[in-house]
């Protein structure tokens, strides 16, 4: 159990920039989601 | 010559089917805690009654079905769907118990919602459900999301039937060797982020000014039913109830973490970060995400409801990631939803019928086919226009280098077209019982691909037939269609013997 423990904990230690990269992809997501709604919803007021 | 199913076939899918009983009875453990701790009796005598009808029944079955020999494909596939199935009925207890329903298929509906990551739901006054329901509701969205079957690999099977039924459950990605490594990998990539995620969520709500333990059950909660693309709430408004942007966007991310793939967790865990950019499943993510989007903002256009740009890209792009994810967290009302312009639905829709990555927590198409039909497509132009003798091969980056062959294509298309089938069954059925077909395709592919975005239809008040249609699309929708198609055949088979 104690050898498992240290395992996962070894395998957690390497995968924190992982882990760090992962939660930063769905905010690029959302950025750039974000300037384009930001674009159609400039056009559509100047429109308006 | 087909193998016909034998005593031997009945036998070895009691015996399994007897370990899941007690599984099932066994996580229980976990609502009753809470309810201890919530000082909800009523609430623990329910899960007690629940407890004993699971382990006697598993008792049963195990004791007169000694373990015989291994388990082969057909039989693996048979206990995926049954335990599916018997998971609804006995998982339906508590809630039914509770009284929060009116009556006994109303709470398989919300099982079998649950457990498939759906979202659909058909509680009355959520509100004041007991917490250790409420925590029930979650767990199984937990517990289905990273599959039943997994939840007993870890513990209860060996080696080679492990994978037999590991397959059936719409898995197929061998991240590790084993298949129970693989499960355990799963396990550990889910309750690390379970703690972040949760955590995350409650400080946002603290943040907000929800007292510590309100936030810390909220927080654990929201993120079972997020990470696991189920989009449970512990509050009727779903979202909408926190009314606070940044926790929707805690949520946006542990939904689009849920529909990545294991697999690419596994890389970016063990230092492979650029997988995440090479990964071909990510990039058609990303892409249909975008272009769902853009189809939704233009069914927008010159029909602008909303003031300011912020409100217009929460209100969008919440609900298209959510139904792109399979997630179906929202934070407008269903009846808001069903005025939204056709385009917009209709973007909605294609995004919901897409779904997200294989072997995630995400329902639908998935994106891996999509892709894979692009690749195809690629190939066969490429052939038609090269010399006759040349041979065409097409690669994509999934984990490693593939190369596309035709019978990959072949059970994509298959999986596909099932899919699609169904949607349309209960799009015909909606628009049968007098609903509008728009709307009807909405719902029926937010069942399907185990969604849970609703635009009213999903009631109390819908008839059985429907309820009953949208439990078989959650059923087969989340299992891929497969191993239910084999367990009719068995039941067929069985019916005809007799």
């Amino acid at each position: 159990m104690k050898k498992r423990v240290i395992r996962y904990l070894g395998m957690l230690k390497k995968g924190i920039i992982g882990i760090s990269i992962e939660l930063v992809y769905p905010l690029i997501v959302t950025v750039v989601a974000f300037l384009i709604s930001l674009v159609i919803f400039l056009s559509e007021s100047s429109f308006r | 010559m087909i193998p016909d199913f034998s005593k031997d076939d009945i036998t070895v899918v009691s015996h399994y089917l007897g370990k899941i009983f007690v599984a099932l009875g066994i996580v229980q453990i976990l609502p009753i805690l809470v309810g201890f701790i919530c000082m909800e009796m009523a609430a623990v005598i329910d899960f007690f009654i629940s407890i004993i009808t699971c382990l006697s029944f598993g008792s049963i079955l195990l004791y007169f079905s000694p373990l015989p020999q291994e388990l082969n494909w057909r039989q693996g596939m048979i206990i995926v769907a049954l335990s599916w199935f018997i998971a609804m009925c006995v998982s339906a207890l508590p809630l039914y118990l509770s009284g929060h329903f009116e009556c006994f298929l109303d709470a398989c509906f919300e099982s079998m919602s649950a457990y498939a990551t759906t979202g659909l739901i058909l509680i009355q006054d959520l509100d004041h459900l007991s917490h250790a329901h409420n925590f029930w509701r979650h767990l199984m969205c937990f517990i289905g999301g990273q599959g039943i079957i997994l939840v007993a690999l870890v513990f209860f099977f060996r080696g080679g039937d492990a994978l037999r039924i590991y397959i059936g459950e719409a898995r197929d990605d061998k991240i590790l060797p084993n298949s129970i490594t693989t499960a355990k990998f799963i396990w550990m990539v889910s309750f690390t982020y379970l703690i972040i995620g949760s955590f995350l969520l409650a400080f946002v709500l603290m943040f907000h000014g929800l007292p510590f333990t309100r936030a810390i059950f909220h927080g654990l909660c929201i993120f079972m039913a997020g990470w696991d693309t189920a989009g449970f709430a512990p509050q009727s408004l779903n979202i909408l109830y926190y009314h606070s942007f940044v926790f929707e966007l805690v949520t946006i991310i542990i939904v689009l973490l849920g529909a990545t793939s294991f697999g690419v967790h596994y890389a970016v865990w063990t230092g492979k970060y650029r997988e995440l950019k090479e990964d071909f499943e990510v990039k058609i993510l990303m892409f249909t995400i975008f272009m769902t989007y853009i189809v939704v903002l233009i069914g927008f256009s010159g029909n602008l409801v909303f003031g300011d740009p912020v409100s217009f890209f929460r209100h969008t792009f919440y609900q298209l990631i959510s139904g792109h994810t399979g997630v179906g967290y929202t934070n407008i009302y269903s009846s808001q939803l069903a005025t939204w312009p056709e385009l917009a639905i209709i973007g909605v829709i294609i995004a919901m019928a897409i779904g997200g990555c294989m072997n995630s927590t995400a329902g639908g198409i998935k994106v891996f086919r999509l892709g894979l039909f692009y690749k195809s497509m690629k190939r066969e132009i490429r052939k038609l226009s090269y010399p006759e003798s040349s041979y065409i091969r097409e690669y994509f980056h999934h984990q490693r280098e593939i190369s596309i062959d035709d019978n990959m294509v072949k059970t994509a298309m298959v999986i596909t077209i099932c899919y699609i089938l169904l949607y349309l069954s209960g799009a015909l059925m909606g628009t049968f019982f007098g609903y509008g077909f728009l709307p009807s395709l909405f719902e029926s592919v937010s069942a399907a691909a185990n969604v849970g975005l609703s635009v009213g239809i999903t009631d109390t008040s819908m008839p059985a037939l429907m309820k009953m249609w949208y439990i078989f699309e959650m059923w087969a929708g989340r299992l891929e269609f497969f191993a239910i198609f084999i367990l009719i055949r068995f039941l067929v088979k069985t019916v005809k013997k007799r």
